[in-house]
C-alpha cells in the first residue's frame, strides 16, 4: 500500500511543480505583453495599472488595449490546447489538432462567409457560425478515423487535403469581395491584434463551459485510449462519449477561431509536451496542455509585436514557424 | 509482328491527330468566351488578321497569350507530378506535397516584394533555387531507411508549411491593405492579368524542360523496375533520377513563379492517366502534359467567366477537384506505385 502511495504522492509533487512553473510563464508572459508596446512601462506600472483605476492614461492602454489582447491570446491558447488533447485522444492518433483535421479551416469558412453576408452580424453569434463550420469541416476526418486502414499519417494528410480545400473556398470568397479582403487576409493568418474586452467576452463562456466539460471528461479519455472493446468491457458508452467529446472539442476549438482567426500548431504541439512531461493520464494532461498552451500563444505574440515595431506579424504566423520543425519531428517519429 | 507494330503507331497517329482537335477546338471555344464574347469563327479571324480590330485586339493581346501560359503552367505541373511519381515510385509525390511549390512560392514572393527592381527574368530562377532547396530539405528530412510515400507527403505538408507562414510574414510586412487581394489571389494560384511578357519569361523553361523529359521519359520506365534491376540493364541509376528530378524542379518552379501555387494538378493528372493508360511513362508524360493543359485552360475560364464582373483563381478549381481525389488516394491501401 505504502508503496504504490509514494510514487502517486511523487507524481502528484512533480504535476504541482510543472503545473507551477507552466503558471508563473504564462503570467509572467502576460504581464510583458502587457507592459511592451509603443508606450513601454516598467513591471510595477503595469501592475499598477491593473490594479488600480486611476483614471489616468497608462491605465487606457494597459486595461482598455493591451491586458484584453493578451487575455484573449492567453484563453485562445488554452482552448486549442484541450481541442487538441482531446482530438489526440479520440482518434488515439499523434497528429490530430484542430489545423489538421480540418475544423479550424471548417470554422474560417465559416466565418469569413457570416463576414461576406452580414458584416454587421453581432459578434456573440461568431463562434456559433464558426461552431457550424468546425463541425462541417472536421466530418470528413472524423468519419474516416475509425477505418482500419487509416493510418495517422493518413489521417493527417486526409486532415491536410480538407483543410486546404476549405481555405481556397475561403479564399474564394474572400477574393469575390474585395472590400474586407485586407482586414480578413490578416485575420486568416491567426492573430489577436486589437483584441478587446468584448473578445474576451465572447470567448469566456465557450473556453469555461468546454475546458469544464473535458475536464469532467478526462477519465473517459483515459478509458477511450485503451482500445474500444476494452472501453465497452469497463462499461462505457463509446459512441455517446466519442459524440460528446468530439462535440467538446470541436466547440473549444471554433470558439478559439471565432476570436483569433486559425491558428494553428498549438493544438498539436501543447498536448504533446504536456504528454511528454506528465503522460497520458487527462487529468493531469489537460490542466497542463492548457496552460502551456495559453503560454505559448502570449509568448508567440509578444514576438510578433516585437519583431519588426512598430508593425507586427499575425501571431499565427509565429507559432507555425515554431511550429513547423516541431511537426516535422512528429512526422519522423511516428512514421 | 512488323505489321502490328505498324497498325499500332499507325492508330497512334489518329488519336494523337483527333487529341489535338480536340484540345484546339476548346482553345478556340475558350478564346471567345468572356466579358465580350466572340464566335468561334470570327476567332479564327482574329488569330489570322493579328490585333487590327477590337476583337482581334481582345484575343490576341489579352485571351491568347493567357490561354497559352494556362496550356503551358497545367502542363508543366502535370509533367513535374509524373515524373515524380514515376521516380520515386510514390503515388503521392507532386511538386506541391513534396514541398517544391512552396519553396518556389517564398523565392518568387521575396523577388517580387522585398528585391523589387530585379528583372522579369530572375524570377523564375529564384524559384527553381527555393523549389530545389525546399525539395532537397523535404526528401533529406523523410529519409528514414528509405523514404515511404506517407513519411514523405507528411514532410512534405510540415516544410510547405514553414514557408507558408514565411510567405504571410513577408507579405503582412511589405503589403499594404489594398494590395492584399493581388497576393491573395497570387497565392491561391491565378493566370490574372497576365499576358505576353510573363509568356516570354516562362516559354524557355517549358521548351527546354518539356523537351527534356519526353526525351527522357522511357528513363523513368527503367527506374521503375527498381533500382538493381535498372542498374543490372546498364543505367546509372542515381544521375538518371537526379536528371529527372531536375527537370522536374524547374518546370514546377517556372510555373509558379508566373502562376502562384496551382494545387494538387501535379497529383491528380498523372494519376488518372497512370489509371486509363497503364505506366508506361513514354505514354504517361505526353498524355498527362496535354490533360493537365486543357484541365488548367478549362479552370482558368470558368475562373474567368463565371463570376460577372470579379474573377476567382483558378486554383480553387483545381483544389475542389484535387482534394477529394487526394483523400480518395490516401484512403486506399496502397500508395506503392508497382508497374
Amino acid at each position: 500500500m505504502e508503496r504504490r502511495a509514494l510514487p502517486a504522492a511523487l507524481a502528484l509533487g512533480r504535476f504541482g511543480v510543472l503545473m507551477l512553473v507552466a503558471v508563473a510563464a504564462l503570467v509572467l508572459g502576460v504581464l510583458l505583453d502587457t507592459s511592451f508596446g509603443l508606450v513601454e512601462m516598467p513591471l510595477d506600472a503595469v501592475w499598477r495599472a491593473l490594479t488600480v483605476d486611476d483614471g489616468s492614461q497608462n491605465r487606457t492602454i494597459i486595461w482598455e488595449l493591451r491586458f484584453p489582447r493578451a487575455l484573449v491570446a492567453a484563453i485562445v491558447g488554452a482552448s486549442l490546447a484541450v481541442a487538441g488533447a482531446v482530438m489526440q485522444a479520440l482518434t488515439r492518433n499523434p497528429l490530430a489538432s484542430p489545423s489538421l483535421t480540418g475544423v479550424s479551416a471548417g470554422a474560417g469558412l465559416a466565418v469569413v462567409a457570416s463576414l461576406v453576408l452580414d458584416p454587421a452580424r453581432p459578434l456573440w453569434l461568431t463562434p456559433f457560425i464558426a461552431f457550424l463550420g468546425g463541425a462541417l469541416g472536421g466530418t470528413v476526418v472524423f468519419s474516416l478515423a475509425t477505418r482500419s486502414v487509416v493510418t495517422p499519417i493518413r489521417l493527417a494528410l486526409a486532415g491536410f487535403a480538407t483543410a486546404s480545400l476549405l481555405l481556397s473556398l475561403t479564399t474564394g470568397l474572400l477574393i469575390l469581395n474585395g472590400a474586407i479582403v485586407g482586414q480578413v487576409y490578416f485575420w486568416l493568418a491567426g492573430g489577436v491584434a486589437g483584441r478587446s474586452w468584448q473578445h474576451v467576452n465572447v470567448i469566456v463562456p465557450w473556453a469555461i463551459v468546454g475546458g469544464a466539460a473535458a475536464m469532467l471528461f478526462a477519465r473517459h479519455l483515459n478509458i477511450l485510449l485503451l482500445g474500444e472493446d476494452v472501453a465497452r468491457g469497463l462499461g462505457l458508452q463509446t459512441g455517446r462519449t466519442r459524440a460528446a467529446l468530439m462535440i467538446v472539442a470541436i466547440l473549444l476549438a471554433a470558439a478559439a477561431v471565432a476570436v483569433a482567426g486559425p491558428i494553428g500548431f498549438v493544438g498539436l504541439i501543447s498536448p504533446h509536451v504536456a504528454r511528454f512531461l506528465v503522460g497520458t493520464d487527462h487529468r493531469r494532461l489537460l490542466p497542463l496542455a492548457a496552460t502551456f498552451g495559453a503560454a505559448l500563444v502570449v509568448w508567440a505574440d509578444l514576438v510578433a509585436r516585437a519583431i519588426q515595431r512598430p508593425l507586427e506579424i499575425p501571431v499565427g504566423i509565429v507559432i507555425a514557424l515554431l511550429g513547423g520543425p516541431f511537426f516535422l519531428f512528429l512526422a519522423r517519429r511516428n512514421v | 509482328m512488323i505489321r502490328v507494330a505498324a497498325v499500332r503507331s499507325g492508330s497512334m497517329l489518329v488519336g494523337w491527330l483527333v487529341l489535338a482537335g480536340i484540345v484546339g477546338a476548346i482553345a478556340i471555344v475558350s478564346l471567345g468566351i468572356g466579358q465580350v464574347s466572340i464566335a468561334p469563327g470570327e476567332v479564327l479571324g482574329a488569330l489570322l488578321a493579328g490585333p487590327t480590330t477590337l476583337e482581334g485586339r481582345i484575343v490576341f493581346d489579352l485571351r491568347l497569350p493567357r490561354l497559352l501560359l494556362a496550356m503551358l503552367v497545367g502542363a508543366q505541373l502535370a509533367i513535374s507530378g509524373a515524373i515524380l511519381q514515376g521516380v520515386t515510385r510514390n503515388a503521392l509525390a507532386s511538386p506541391d506535397l513534396v514541398g517544391i511549390t512552396a519553396g518556389a512560392g517564398f523565392a518568387a514572393v521575396l523577388i517580387v516584394l522585398v528585391f523589387v527592381d530585379a528583372p522579369a527574368f530572375v524570377l523564375p530562377l529564384a524559384a527553381l533555387i527555393g523549389g530545389a532547396t525546399s525539395g532537397a530539405i523535404v526528401y533529406l528530412l523523410a529519409w528514414k531507411q528509405g523514404v515511404s510515400p506517407e513519411r514523405l507527403a507528411l514532410t512534405g505538408i510540415a516544410v510547405t508549411a514553414i514557408f507558408q507562414a514565411a510567405v504571410t510574414a513577408v507579405v503582412t510586412l511589405r503589403v499594404e491593405q489594398a494590395q492584399a487581394q493581388q497576393a491573395l489571389r497570387w497565392l491561391a494560384g491565378s493566370l490574372y492579368g497576365r499576358g505576353w511578357d510573363e509568356l516570354l519569361v516562362l516559354l524557355p523553361w517549358s521548351v527546354v524542360g518539356i523537351a527534356g523529359a519526353m526525351l527522357l521519359a522511357h528513363k523513368v520506365n527503367i527506374l521503375l523496375l527498381g533500382d538493381a534491376v535498372a542498374s543490372g540493364l546498364g543505367m546509372r541509376t542515381e544521375r538518371a533520377r537526379m536528371t529527372l528530378v531536375a527537370i522536374a524542379i524547374a518546370l514546377a518552379a517556372s510555373a509558379v513563379s508566373v502562376a502562384g501555387t496551382m494545387a494538387f494538378i501535379g497529383l491528380v493528372i498523372p494519376h488518372l492517366i497512370r489509371l486509363l493508360i497503364g505506366a508506361n511513362h513514354r505514354l504517361v508524360l505526353p498524355f498527362s502534359a496535354l490533360a493537365g493543359a486543357v484541365l488548367l485552360l478549362v479552370a482558368d475560364d470558368v475562373a474567368r467567366t463565371v463570376f460577372e464582373t470579379r474573377e476567382i483563381p483558378a486554383g480553387l478549381f483545381t483544389a475542389l477537384i484535387g482534394a477529394p481525389y487526394f483523400i480518395y488516394l490516401i484512403m486506399r491501401r496502397k500508395t506503392q506505385i508497382s508497374v
